[in-house]
């Protein structure tokens, strides 16, 4: 009842749009789900049927919540405080102490999904073995059990969080604005940023860019936190017109030095490692970028490239072939009045969203299937679809790693090339094989996953006929026509499914 | 590029082409063939080292004489004694000592300078330039090797190309034919074909790229599950995990030795984007790079593959010359390449020496076009007539090959 009231509400509150608005076919709703969340029930389908293709993309845009709900490691806040200790204590540190603290965050650890006390105590007796200084000791723990600990975290709200468009567009911003965990060990900077996607990923690029550029995590990464007046670092400069706003071939050698000496002076502070301006490090002299000439800050940089509708243009390109096709030449008119649109809009991530997943382009019958499914897309959408119970989250990210896709291990700072890319005769074996494991079968052969209910019960959510639900959960979950083989055992059936090629498109 | 060789190193060139009986480096009988592998099938093979994220060739192959060299670096510069002579003017990085034994032997040589006009400092335009071998300006979908990739099979080949330690596909990006990604060896072998999906077809491109992919890997399985024990790799030991393109290397070479051949084989080292810290990252780098070379060298001389494969690095770009105020190079344009095998006309250093007086913009200006070595390779090595966009380029080889 209530979600008739809801849907009355929606109506009078967007109105129609076009005359005659024609609602979603079943088959549109299922191609919107399967673009925007890693799995879907049967009934979120049917919640979208009365709408038209505009108002369902905008009823999921809005839905979405912008915080995560797995809670945050309890340990993070505390490393950062001992971080901090180590750093302004330098080699007068008391080594005792930091493991005495170190100890008590074990207790902290045991808590969480993945570490065990018994885990980290040990790799803290190897750590201390070795190393006499507090701060390998801690880096040597941060590396090996908390950095793979945050991962989990991340993994858990991925398997777990029910704003799933939401997440994807956080996993979207990491492949945009890589950081590597190797380069910028700083792990409350790296969970910090992860936030800030999830907050603002759905928002203004322009918030977004200007938060990234500044962020620890970045000025890391990409060197910036180093680079002085004389001799500036270029790499963020770069990155920054290549990658983050106007897309190579729109400016030229002598602008990215020009915006070098813009960014001198941003810095981190060393022991808290939060950003700082350091005027003395500053090159506050005139600057020529993209033409236009004066005393540029970085901010004033950032604001430049936001100016250009080059920017507009890359970003929405970039949000096309995530969600709608990788082949962005045949609708260029169109992603040309998107991108108009988004600049226009002060680069509204949300509204542009809006439009390109209720545009007729998205629901064209040549980019049903055009995606290939990325390999944290699919792991998840394994475990959400088929009612996976997962104790452990490691051996899925075992598995994502495997398929090339390893969260805060970027293979660059261009971020995975995905798409094709995704699949050759090593990647492909392993998502078999991987599958496979799932579901050949009456156990999971991956530790830590189990089987919440049997397949028969699952297949029993699509209707209660056995014929007919079949034909409409593969209609739900492939993108493309497949034949459905005859038989008769449901597990080998969604054996059959998962494990057929056109399982890997969306 | 002739006139461009120092005229020291010409002449010893010319003295040894005379020593060299003609065509005496081919058709030696070997192990490959005694054990019934078929080394006529090799033909010639190719092994290509990607270096990626710009290789710092100042500081690989040094002109540690050059005054400008140690002003423009003053805390990256190598001095005599950290570098190994090699001429009067150049000298290679200390962890290179296999490298320069090799290169001492007639084995290896360098092409340095290697660039195209107009570069581009982006790491990945610049690649695509290198392997796709476009100009400047000119965008190309299609890798430099693929329209001679299927001239090159051989029926006792494995498959088109071995691709090892990262999944770029380098020069034969945007193939159609078969070709195998190997992350692990071990892995490769466990994995499982099906052959009734590898024999469908159509659906949309990305299902049938899936499709494609599922073929070659039926079509690599059903040969590469063939081991030897006799294979005389299984006795070199593999290297330690920190030598990570050693590994990828000793993997390829257990696959040459259980006879799965094929034309175009990549291998790849990432790191090389040293902006911070160069020293340390570099020589790291470059010991792993030399390691492989003498593993190759030493593999490849036990298969009796030695003068049938050509071993070549690349890398996008070199790096500037004038360090940067962290220890480390921002992006530069022309680098250096290392070529190795029992065809090349070793211990000797192609292309003109980089002219640290006339940069432009701080960069380097380039002295041989990368092109010209693979036309040098298409022409040469594979006996192929010169298509697409090298075909009306107007350039002409090297004279890196004897044969």
């Amino acid at each position: 009842m209530n979600k008739v009231i809801g849907m009355m509400a929606f109506f009078c509150f967007f109105g129609f749009w076009g005359t005659p608005a024609l609602a979603l076919s079943e088959d549109e709703a299922a191609h919107l789900l399967r673009r925007t969340q890693f799995s879907f029930a049967p009934q979120e389908v049917e919640a979208l049927l009365p709408l038209t293709r505009r108002q369902a993309a905008e009823l999921l845009v809005r839905k979405q919540v912008r915080a995560a709900r797995t809670p945050g490691r309890k340990w993070l806040p505390f490393l950062d405080q001992l971080e901090s200790k180590v750093r302004s204590g330098g080699r007068k540190t008391d080594l005792a102490d930091i493991k005495k603290e170190l100890d008590s965050l074990a207790a902290s650890l045991a808590d969480d999904r993945m570490n065990s006390e018994e885990r980290f105590k040990k790799s803290l007796r190897e750590a201390s073995r070795k190393e006499a200084g507090a701060r390998q000791l801690l880096g040597r723990i941060s590396n090996r059990v908390l950095g793979a600990d945050l991962k989990a975290w991340w993994w858990e709200e991925i398997l777990s969080t029910d704003s799933q468009l939401n997440e994807k567009l956080v996993l979207f911003w990491h492949d945009h604005f890589p950081a590597d965990i190797k380069k910028v060990r700083d792990l409350g900077a790296l969970q910090d940023q992860n936030e800030l996607f999830r907050r603002e990923g759905m928002g203004s690029y322009r918030t977004l860019l200007h938060a990234v550029a500044k962020h620890p995590a970045m000025l890391v990464y990409l060197d910036g936190a180093k680079s002085r007046k004389v001799h500036p670092n270029e790499n963020f400069a770069r990155e920054l017109m290549e990658l983050f706003t106007l897309g190579e071939g729109n400016y030229s050698e002598r602008d990215i030095r020009e915006a070098a000496r813009a960014f001198t002076g941003w810095s981190l502070i060393p022991a808290s490692r939060q950003f700082v301006f350091r005027p003395r490090w500053h090159d506050g002299g005139s600057k020529t970028v993209l033409g236009r000439t004066g005393n540029f800050s970085g901010e004033e940089v950032v604001d430049l490239l936001l100016d250009r509708p080059e920017t507009a243009r890359f970003i929405t390109r970039k949000l096309w072939r995530e969600f709608v096709s990788p082949d962005v030449e045949s609708s260029r008119a169109r992603i040309e009045q998107l991108a108009a649109g988004f600049r226009a809009s002060a680069y509204d991530i949300s509204r542009l969203l809006v439009e390109m997943l209720g545009s007729d382009e998205f629901h064209a019958p040549e980019n049903r299937g055009a995606l290939i499914k990325s390999p944290v897309h699919l792991v998840a959408s394994l475990v959400r679809s088929f009612g996976l119970e997962t104790a452990r989250v490691f051996p899925l990210i075992q598995a994502s790693r495997n398929m090339g896709q390893d969260l805060y291990m970027p293979p660059n700072v261009k971020g995975w090339p995905g798409h094709e890319q995704w699949i050759t005769t090593h990647t492909l074996s392993v998502r078999k094989g991987f599958i496979d494991r799932v579901f050949q079968g009456e156990d999971v052969k991956v530790p830590g996953v189990q089987r919440r209910y049997g397949p028969e019960a699952w297949i029993a959510q699509y209707g209660p006929d056995a014929a007919a639900s079949r034909k409409r959960l593969v209609r739900h979950l492939m993108a493309v026509p497949w034949d459905a083989p005859a038989e008769s055992d449901p597990a080998r059936f969604l054996e059959r499914l998962v494990a057929a090629p056109e399982y890997q498109i969306h | 590029m002739w006139n461009e060789l120092e005229d020291r190193e010409r002449r010893r060139f010319l003295k040894f082409l005379a020593a060299v009986p003609f065509a005496g480096v081919l058709g030696t009988p070997s192990w490959f063939e005694a054990w019934g592998g078929d080394s006529r099938a090799a033909d010639r093979l190719l092994i290509l080292i990607e270096l990626k994220g710009g290789n710092d060739g100042l500081n690989t192959l040094v002109p540690y004489r050059d005054p400008l060299y140690a002003r423009l670096r003053p805390r990256l510069a190598l001095k005599g004694s950290e570098v190994l002579p090699i001429s009067e003017r150049f000298g290679v990085h200390t962890k290179l000592g296999r490298i320069k034994k090799l290169h001492d032997a007639r084995e290896l040589a360098f092409i340095q300078g290697v660039g195209y006009p107009s570069p581009n400092l982006s790491h990945f335009r610049s690649i695509d330039i290198w392997e796709t071998a476009s100009g400047s300006q000119q965008f190309l979908e299609e890798g430099w090797a693929v329209p001679y990739i299927d001239a090159l099979a051989r029926p006792g080949h494995a498959t088109r190309a071995l691709i090892l330690g990262d999944s770029n596909p380098g020069p034969i990006r945007g193939t159609l034919s078969p070709h195998l990604v190997v992350q692990s060896l071990e892995r490769l072998r466990e994995s499982k074909s099906d052959s009734q999906v590898a024999s469908r077809s159509g659906g949309p491109a990305s299902l049938q790229h899936i499709l494609r992919v599922e073929r070659a890997l039926v079509a690599g399985l059903s040969r590469i599950g063939r081991t030897r024990t006799d294979n005389p790799i299984r006795k070199i030991p593999k290297p330690q995990a920190v030598s990570r393109l050693a590994r990828s290397a000793h993997d390829l070479l257990e696959l040459l030795g259980d006879g799965h051949l094929a034309p175009i084989m990549k291998l790849t080292l990432a790191g090389f984007d040293t902006h911070v810290n160069q020293l340390s990252t570099h020589a790291r780098l470059l010991e792993d790079l030399d390691g492989t070379f003498a593993l190759l060298a030493q593999g490849l001389k036990a298969l009796g593959l030695w003068d049938k494969t050509l071993v070549m690095t690349y890398s996008e770009f070199g790096r500037r010359v004038e360090e940067n105020r962290n220890g480390g190079t921002d992006h530069g344009t022309a680098g250096l390449q290392v070529v190795m095998g029992g065809a090349v006309a070793g211990g000797m250093v192609f292309g003109g020496a980089p002219d640290l007086q006339s940069l432009d913009q701080g960069n380097l200006r380039y002295t041989v076009d990368f092109r010209s070595v693979y036309i040098t390779l298409i022409r040469q090595w594979w006996r192929q007539e010169l298509q697409g966009s090298l075909r009306g380029s107007g350039l002409s080889g090297l004279p890196f090959l004897k044969v």
